[in-house]
């Protein structure tokens, strides 16, 4: 992996990753990785609990119009 | 048989005014009055009389075009700017509020992550970023120390907010002492094109904290998202540019990569 920086003649000074800053880089990734799945999976159960909810308030009578007011 | 003088038959250009040269009526010059140029005619003979002083003619001399004073300001150390009135004078001052500082697109050869840097300082308070990359994934965003080192302390807190046409999922996302900021969370999985704003406010002021806001816009898919956020740096620290790092390796480059950084002061 490289990493650039901006010079003031506006040109890129490019640079391999140090070793460190290799596994660092990776590290992060995989962290980043494990929240984004945790963030995905509450979108997800959250979508699937608002389905859920609607067909419930359906089967009570409420109109499709009356769950879109109430929900969205 | 009587002689008839007609005196000059046509005027007589002398250049430039000589102090012991012996004018005679018709001669032109030019003379430089008080930082003026202005050109004369000899009404009277005369030898030693400069055309005019301060402004007013001597009597041996009329104006014929008196010259102006210069009203274009020294442009000396002033490249870049623009004429600028108050009403009743000019000066060479910023074309409106913002001023472009940096511009240019990504580097020929792909990176994982670049410096923006030496783009803060004490000349402005405000700076919009634009970044236009065409990627598949998020940036995040850290700051560059005034000494150079990109802030990757576990300092940033963040939160955001994106929508989407086509469907309900919104989204809410904040997350406090990380390691870094965000300029996008887009998390898709088109090459879509991607436009993003980010604000900062005095960043070079190693009073206060580093402090932004972001909005972008993306594709996914047939949705089309909007996100806005708001990051913190709670280190008070001087800040002179940002780091920006695609996730998980992705590149950035010429190619799907350029940018804009606007100042502005108080």
């Amino acid at each position: 992996m490289k990493h650039a920086t901006l010079q003031t003649d506006g040109s890129w000074k490019i640079e391999e990753f140090t070793s460190e800053e290799t596994t660092a880089y990776n590290n992060e990734v995989a962290a980043d990785k494990t929240m984004r799945d945790a963030e995905t999976a509450a979108a997800i159960k959250k979508e699937n609990d608002k389905a859920l909810g609607k067909a419930k308030l359906k089967d009570l009578g409420l109109t499709d119009d009356q769950i879109a007011a109430l929900v969205g | 048989m009587a002689t008839i003088q007609l005196g000059k038959i046509k005027q007589v250009w002398r250049g430039t005014y000589n102090n012991s040269t012996a004018y005679t009526v018709d001669d032109l010059v030019e003379y430089t009055d008080s930082g003026i140029t202005s050109t004369y005619i000899c009404v009277t003979n005369s030898t030693g009389n400069a055309p005019s002083s301060s402004g007013t003619a001597h009597a041996s001399w009329n104006y014929v075009a008196k010259g102006v004073t210069d009203p274009i300001p020294t442009q000396s150390g002033n490249t870049g700017k623009f004429l600028k009135t108050d009403g009743s004078s000019l000066s060479f001052a910023d074309a409106g509020g913002w001023v472009q500082i940096a511009a240019g697109n990504g580097p020929s050869s792909a990176v994982t992550d670049l410096n923006i840097d030496n783009i803060f300082s004490a000349t402005y308070k405000y700076y919009k970023v634009y970044i236009k990359w065409t990627q598949d994934d998020w940036l995040k965003c850290r700051l560059i120390t005034a000494s150079g080192v990109v802030d990757s302390g576990a300092a940033y807190t963040w939160v955001g907010q994106s929508s989407s046409e086509n469907t309900d999922s919104d989204q809410r996302f904040g997350n406090n002492a990380q390691t870094y900021g965000l300029a996008t969370y887009y998390n898709g999985s088109d090459n879509s094109n991607s436009i993003t704003e980010l604000t900062f406010g005095n960043p070079h002021d190693s009073a206060t904290e580093g402090v932004w806001f972001w909005n972008a816009g993306y594709r996914e898919g047939a949705k089309m998202w909007h996100e806005a956020g708001s990051c913190i740096n709670t280190n008070n620290a001087s800040y002179r540019g940002i780091n920006l790092s695609g996730h998980n390796g992705d590149s950035i480059a010429d190619s799907n990569f350029n940018y804009v950084v606007l100042g502005t002061g108080i």
